[in-house]
């Protein structure tokens, strides 16, 4: 068995030959050996690699390269594939091919003559050319093909629905399509786990192996390695899609400069970035917020409700806000979310009920937050991205911008007549989020709600540079035991938050009038940090924690006919 | 990476929201601190301060309107001195700027276009800093994937920033006389490209002259080896970062000042060394308490730096002089597996009677840290201690003081 690590392979020796291959995939394992700094599907996909399987290994990345360490015990031949696609390139390109080819017909003993091999590399063209246009034509015939050329497994359903999402980037496994099909929309996936990764503009020549070659190093949507520049133009114009989402894998160097080109262009996008973990609900959110910005507000139903409740299960806090036909609040609490989301939730739910005096069938319940999905009395669900908008455009129309702070997670959302048109998430660490103070907090036991103020207080502008959780604790501790007061270190945390939430700021453009939601709104010493480093005064709502729930609740009562 | 440094950055801050302004006071500082280290390298004419001094030049000529050619640490830059393009390194530029602490203000720039904070911040805050328009009299952009591939789509971003198509080196990781050939050929293409994009002749004399002055200070180098290893200079851990980068980046004629008072120190001097360390891969360029455990006071001396030596097998050959830096790219004992590297490394160890090794694991440098683990065991094998280090070279909030020093000296103490 040949086992490849990436689609820059000559596919066509594999088949001539015929040798069964597979390519490597990720899996659950992770690989101790290879350092936390190496792309996450690397360090899991050698795992996946049996000692008597035969590698054709690609230098594609650096981790590619380290990877290949570890792997010496097995027969394998190291291609270095250039960056570049010109004549130089080419051949020198051409003689490794020629290298490969000897090789592989000498560790599996058999003879093909080149005739042969120039026969399936014209088979394997045309079979590409084919695949092409099956990919909009046909899909259930692109799979078929994909699946006989690459020996990959076809990823993402064959009926298109809903919209088109144009998926970009890394190597992109099932789970990511999932998301966006469980939305009820249709995936095409261009990453190099998709059938795009087959198609290149082709040249034959007199020698097969430059045409090969050339079939490789010309690819249509040049691989984010090579030299080139990926012009994602032509393959937007030839698709249409309705979004795009960017799927990065960290620690991967490439793709994630297709961005600045997003930008550029009208199709909303979202990037996501993949450390395969299966902790992919961050990118769900990010990914469902992205779709729910572009889906057109439903029918109007002839809802019979009379209570339109919204609830936002949060990863600190669940909050209920209820509203009548009216759109006016009747009620509104906040409770901790504790171990079991759903129960917090309809805790809330019952309290409402019993003190507003409805039942279940008088109400409409839109769930938002973390902890949405497991909310299964909820008739619908919604990102708190969307809801947070809709809530706070309600509050505030010409509202432009809005940063919300939350326990676990902050984002940034610049929005236009009440629907989000960019936004920003942080990563997955504590930096620039609630957690962070809650820290600080326990450090230098000062209670939370009492940080902010007693931050104002501050008599010298200290600096903590970091905002990674443990690296600033113990920042926070050698600057207590120099003798710097409590006010003089929380001042530094808040201007550290208020850092990364600036940077977040300025990378979807964000403009004024903004507004500032979720628990840490209310800490003034945070808003006073951002105020000073943004240059502009920020709106808190006069519940802040709720805007969430009440865009929830206002996006149920949007559909009452 | 002074104090001084740090609080002149601080003042750059201040005026930072003005570019124009703090781009002259970048340039006032730098070509002042250069003024500095010219009469202390005339006075002292010692191997440390022409280090400095040519390090500091290289960085200079980004500021002061010279035209300067952006390149990544392993482009070979012999060619763009045919062309008289003072070269620059993007690398070099971070470096500069986190030790001023500065660097934050380039690495936010280039977040806010979508680069991953999980890239390598050496070419983040470089990236950043051309995106704060912050470089002038950019003529050429040019990089390689040796070592790095996340250099060629920052260098790419970088060339459309300043109007010009970037010339690329494909480098493949084993030395025979296909790859040899290969590299060669797309140099003298590069040469061509060049012409065509600059509008000027390559002048090959000064394309030679440049290797002759390699081949000055490379040979003096290899001469006085076997006596380095005897006895080593004592440099600050930050030192070895500025030789590197001269050796790479433009090995002038500072640097042959340099390379000839070493061989006469090496001559007179005997300077009392308590601990040896050898160390691999980079170190952070801004204030830290590594600098200040591996000073030139300290009793532990770092004796050698992996980078500034992985030229060893390398001969310049002026009369082929394309395929002579091929082979000096091909022969980079970095390039391809790791037991080339482990070899490489045990050589240099055991040669320089090394106490110790550190390894620094620069965040997002696959090609570096990705198997380290390898590294540690050929180390344990020789019974030599092996430190393996996490950190970030440029972005000072990456890393913690605190954990360094507890590692470090935990590892100190081990050798004791």
């Amino acid at each position: 068995m040949i086992v490849y690590n990436c689609p820059l392979v000559p596919f066509e020796f594999f088949h001539a030959l015929k040798i069964p291959f597979r390519r490597i995939e990720p899996g659950s394992g992770e690989f101790q050996y290879l350092h936390p700094n190496v792309c996450a599907f690397c360090r899991t996909a050698v795992c996946s690699v049996k000692p008597d399987e035969v590698l054709v290994w690609t230098d594609s990345c650096d981790s590619m390269r380290r990877s290949y360490d570890f792997l010496k015990k097995n027969r394998s031949f190291y291609l270095h594939v250039p960056v570049k696609n010109d004549e130089i390139s080419v051949r020198f390109f051409a003689r490794e091919l020629q290298r490969l080819w000897e090789f592989l017909k000498t560790t599996f003993k058999r003879e093909v003559s080149l005739d042969q091999l120039e026969k399936t590399h014209q088979w394997f063209v045309d079979r590409s050319s084919e695949l092409q246009r099956a990919m909009t034509e046909d899909p259930y015939r692109a799979k078929a093909i994909f699946e006989e050329l690459s020996n990959q497994k076809w990823i993402g359903s064959l009926e298109k629905r809903g919209r088109l999402v144009l998926l970009l980037g890394s190597w992109a496994s099932d789970e990511v399509v999932k998301i966006v099909e469980e939305a009820g929309d249709f995936t095409l996936n261009a990453t190099c786990s998709g059938p795009y990764a087959l198609i290149s503009d082709v040249q034959t020549g007199p020698d097969v192996f430059e045409s090969i070659a050339r079939r490789i190093l010309n690819k249509r949507l040049p691989c984010g390695r090579f030299a080139r520049e990926r012009h994602l133009q032509s393959l937007i114009g030839r698709f249409r899609p309705d979004v795009i989402v960017l799927h990065t894998v960290k620690f991967c160097d490439f793709y994630h400069f297709d961005e600045g080109m997003l930008r550029k262009l009208t199709v909303p996008f979202v990037t996501i970035e993949n450390d395969f973990t299966n902790a992919l609900e961050q990118s769900r959110t990010r990914i469902e917020a992205l779709l729910e910005r572009v889906r057109e507000r439903g029918d109007r139903k002839n809802l019979r409700s009379s209570y339109f409740i919204g609830i936002d299960s949060g990863s600190t806090s669940t909050k209920i806000v209820v509203l009548n036909e009216r759109g006016e609040i009747l009620f509104e609490q906040i409770s901790r979310t504790g171990a079991d989301p759903r129960e917090s939730a309809k805790r809330l739910m019952d309290h409402a009920m019993k003190t507003l005096k409805f039942n279940e069938e008088n109400c409409f319940v839109v769930a938002t937050g973390y902890g949405r999905g497991t909310i299964d009395f909820a008739h619908e669900r919604m990102t708190e991205l969307t809801c947070h908008a809709v809530g706070v455009s309600h509050l505030y129309p010409d509202v432009r911008t809005i940063i919300d702070v939350g326990g676990q997670d902050s984002k940034v959302m610049r929005v236009e007549k009440g629907k989000i048109v960019d936004f920003v998430m942080n990563d997955k660490c504590a930096a620039g989020t609630g957690r962070f103070l809650e820290i600080v907090s326990s450090i230098l036991e000062v209670p939370l709600e009492k940080m902010g103020k007693e931050s104002l207080k501050a008599k010298q502008q200290l600096n903590i540079s970091s905002v990674c959780a443990v690296f600033a604790e113990s920042e926070i501790i050698s600057l207590r035991s120099k003798g710097y007061s409590r006010q003089d270190i929380l001042f530094a945390a808040h201007s550290a938050i208020a850092r990364r939430l600036a940077t977040m700021y300025e990378r979807i453009k964000g403009v004024p009038p903004v507004v500032l939601t979720g628990g840490v709104a209310l800490n003034e010493g945070l808003k006073n940090a951002l105020e000073r480093l943004l240059g502009v005064e920020l709106i808190v709502p006069k519940n802040p924690v709720t805007t969430g729930a009440l865009g929830a609740a206002l996006m149920g009562l949007q559909q009452k006919r | 990476m002074s104090k001084k440094s740090v609080a002149y950055g601080k003042l750059i801050r201040f005026f930072w929201k003005r570019p124009t302004t703090a781009r002259k006071l970048l340039k006032f500082g730098v070509e002042l601190e250069l003024a500095r280290r010219k009469t202390v390298a005339a006075v002292k004419n010692d191997f440390s301060s022409w280090i400095d001094l040519s390090a500091l030049s290289i960085v200079a000529s980004a500021f002061n309107d010279e035209e300067i050619a952006l390149v990544n640490l392993f482009f070979p830059t012999e060619i763009m001195a045919g062309f008289g393009l003072k070269c620059v390194s993007a690398e070099g530029l971070a470096g500069t700027l986190a030790a001023m602490q500065l660097e934050d203000f380039a690495l936010a720039r280039a977040e806010a276009m979508g680069v991953s904070k999980n890239t390598c911040s050496f070419h983040r805050a470089g990236l950043g800093l051309n995106l704060l328009r912050m470089l002038r009299n950019v003529k050429a952009v040019a990089v390689t994937n040796m070592l790095c591939d996340g250099n060629i789509p920052v260098f790419r971003t970088m060339a459309q920033l300043h109007g010009v198509e970037p010339v690329v080196l494909d480098v493949p990781r084993t030395f025979d006389e296909s790859g040899v050939e290969y590299v060669s050929r797309q140099l003298e293409n590069a040469v061509y490209e060049l012409e065509n994009q600059l509008n000027r002749k390559f002048d090959h004399r000064r394309f030679e002259e440049q290797l002759k002055m390699e081949l000055e200070i490379f040979e003096t180098l290899r001469e006085i080896y076997p006596k380095l290893c005897e006895r080593p200079v004592k440099l600050h851990l930050y030192q070895h970062v500025n030789l590197l980068y001269v050796l790479h980046v433009r090995p002038d004629v500072y640097m042959l000042k340099a390379v000839r008072s070493l061989r006469k120190q090496l001559e007179t001097q005997v300077e009392h060394i308590d601990k040896r360390f050898f160390w691999m891969h980079l170190s952070p360029y801004y204030d830290n308490v590594l600098n200040e455990i591996f000073s030139k006071h300290s009793r532990y001396t770092v004796v050698a730096c992996e980078l500034s030596w992985d030229w060893m097998d390398w001969k310049v050959d002026v009369s082929h002089p394309f395929k002579s830096i091929a082979e000096k790219l091909l022969l980079n004992p970095l390039l391809s597996g790791v037991d080339k590297r482990i070899q490489f490394a045990k050589r240099l160890t055991l040669d320089f009677r090394a106490d110790g090794v550190i390894h620094f694991n620069h965040l997002g440098c696959k090609q570096s840290s990705g198997s380290v683990e390898f590294i540690k065991r050929a180390f344990d094998e020789l019974k030599i201690p092996f430190l393996s280090l996490d950190g970030d070279c440029v972005d000072h909030t990456n890393s913690s003081a605190e954990q360094f020093k507890t590692r470090v000296e935990a590892f100190l103490e081990m050798i004791r």
